[in-house]
């Protein structure tokens, strides 16, 4: 007896579809204006699911074309990091030489992250097959992450900026002052500068960058904005930084590491003795 | 009882033809008995049946006004395949299993007037929008098919009245 119902309910249906099918096209076949107003509307529908589609088909390709942007933002860095060199070796009078590049890169995808903590890390998808060493830095193209602590076959393990036990060498402006940045211990996108000296003047909104001379991390990298800046036992100055990365939006990083790195260590031992 | 409906429905169709081509009242105004024709049909008719007779009077009535061909039936094949839970919603399902007519006289004004109100209503809100194809503000269409809703159904109550069966005959 349902079954008798709901067939002729789909029949009801049917017939119903089949005459007002036929009546839009009488319809379109005589009005001028209805003939308009449907084929417009047929052709914003058209559009419609055309352009959701084309939407549902970019989102499921989404991962692939951020492997190829972070591949391509690792190409880029590596091309400012050249002209760099080439810009600074013309000041000084000097021909450009290759041999001055001195940093690898090797892109990487995050594996785990943690953020909740006041030591917090990070796990990367590339190991010492892909020539990852420990004492690396972690970058991206929007400041540092962190560094790469212990190297596995497949995977390396480092610790984030949002971590108290680290501080990178940074500078504030493109000549300016050089302090150790820090983590401010509570959000994910802020740090402080510390141990500046008092008769150098700090404006909010300078552009933080990598001093270069960690051995970790190349220079120039943009890192934040200054923000407020307070007195520290009226000796020193402290400045807060907004960060460009925020910690928690973080997917693909590039490992840089020094070539250059045990030579420069061999001096300083040298010079210790 | 069939002959007489039949006959009064026939007279309907021409009324409207004769409301849809020479009487033109106003732009904000169009009258429409069609869907309480509908509405008031046989109970013993299936959907299927009904949607014929709606699409057959809609051209009937199509061709002999100035209206483009079709543009009433796009708006009164909805409300012929609605009919059915058009009634069980104001009448119940009592009223379906029975088989029973919908009459004035036994229904009561009220009801009846509720479901010509419904059906009219859906009528011009299909219609009004596929006649101005989009040329027409906003206000408007509302303006319209509120005067349209309201003149209609005043006047398919008295329609109801003369198709509605005085006595609890049926349909056979």
């Amino acid at each position: 007896m349902a079954g008798r119902k709901s067939y002729g309910q789909i029949w009801s249906a049917a017939v119903f579809l089949i005459l007002e099918i036929a009546a839009i096209l009488m319809l379109t076949g005589t009005g001028t204006l209805q003939d308009i107003w449907i084929s417009r509307a047929s052709h914003r529908t058209h559009a419609l699911l055309w352009g959701t589609g084309e939407r549902i088909r970019n989102y499921f390709t989404l991962d692939e074309q951020n492997r190829a942007l972070a591949d391509k933002n690792m190409e880029l860095m590596k091309a400012v990091q050249t002209l760099g060199q080439q810009a600074l070796s013309f000041k000084n009078g000097h021909l450009y030489d290759s041999a001055t590049v001195k940093f690898r890169m090797i892109p990487a995808t995050i594996v785990k992250v943690s953020r909740n903590s006041q030591h917090n890390y990070i796990v990367l998808n590339k190991g010492s097959e892909d020539g990852v060493k420990p004492q690396t830095g972690i970058v991206t193209t929007n400041g540092v992450v962190g560094m790469v602590n212990t190297v596995g076959k497949h995977y390396s393990y480092g610790i984030t900026l949002m971590n108290t036990r680290m501080s990178v060498s940074a500078r504030i402006g493109p000549t300016g002052m050089v302090a150790p940045l820090e983590w401010d211990g509570k959000s994910t996108d802020g740090a402080v500068m510390r141990g500046l000296p008092l008769h150098h003047e700090i404006a909010p909104g300078d552009t933080v960058w990598t001093s270069g001379f960690s051995s970790v991390f190349p220079s120039d990298i943009p890192i934040g904005i200054t923000q407020k800046s307070k007195l520290v036992d009226g000796s020193t100055v402290e400045v807060a930084v907004r960060l460009f990365q925020d910690f928690s939006a973080l997917r693909y990083v590039i490992i840089t590491e020094n070539l250059d790195r045990d030579s420069i260590a061999e001096i300083e031992k040298e010079a210790l003795k | 009882m069939r002959s007489r409906f039949v006959i009064s429905f026939i007279a309907m169709i021409a009324i409207q033809v004769m409301l849809g081509g020479l009487i033109n009242l106003s732009q904000y105004l169009v009258i429409c008995i069609l869907p309480v024709m509908i509405m008031c049909l046989p109970i013993t008719f299936g959907t299927g049946r009904v949607l014929l007779v709606a699409f057959v009077a809609s051209l009937v009535v199509d061709f002999f006004t100035d209206g483009a061909l079709g543009l009433t039936a796009v708006a009164l094949l909805p409300v012929a395949f609605t009919r059915n839970a058009l009634i069980r919603l104001v009448f119940g399902s009592e009223l379906l299993s029975r088989r029973e007519d919908i009459s004035i006289h036994k229904q009561g004004a009220g009801k009846v007037l509720l479901a010509i109100l419904l059906a009219t209503t859906l009528y011009f809100l299909v219609f009004v929008p596929v006649d101005c194809a989009g040329t027409r503000p906003l206000s408007f269409i509302a303006l319209r098919i509120l005067l349209s809703v309201a003149v209609s159904t005043a006047l398919s109550y008295y329609v109801a009245g003369v198709l509605s069966p005085r006595e609890a005959d049926r349909w056979s």
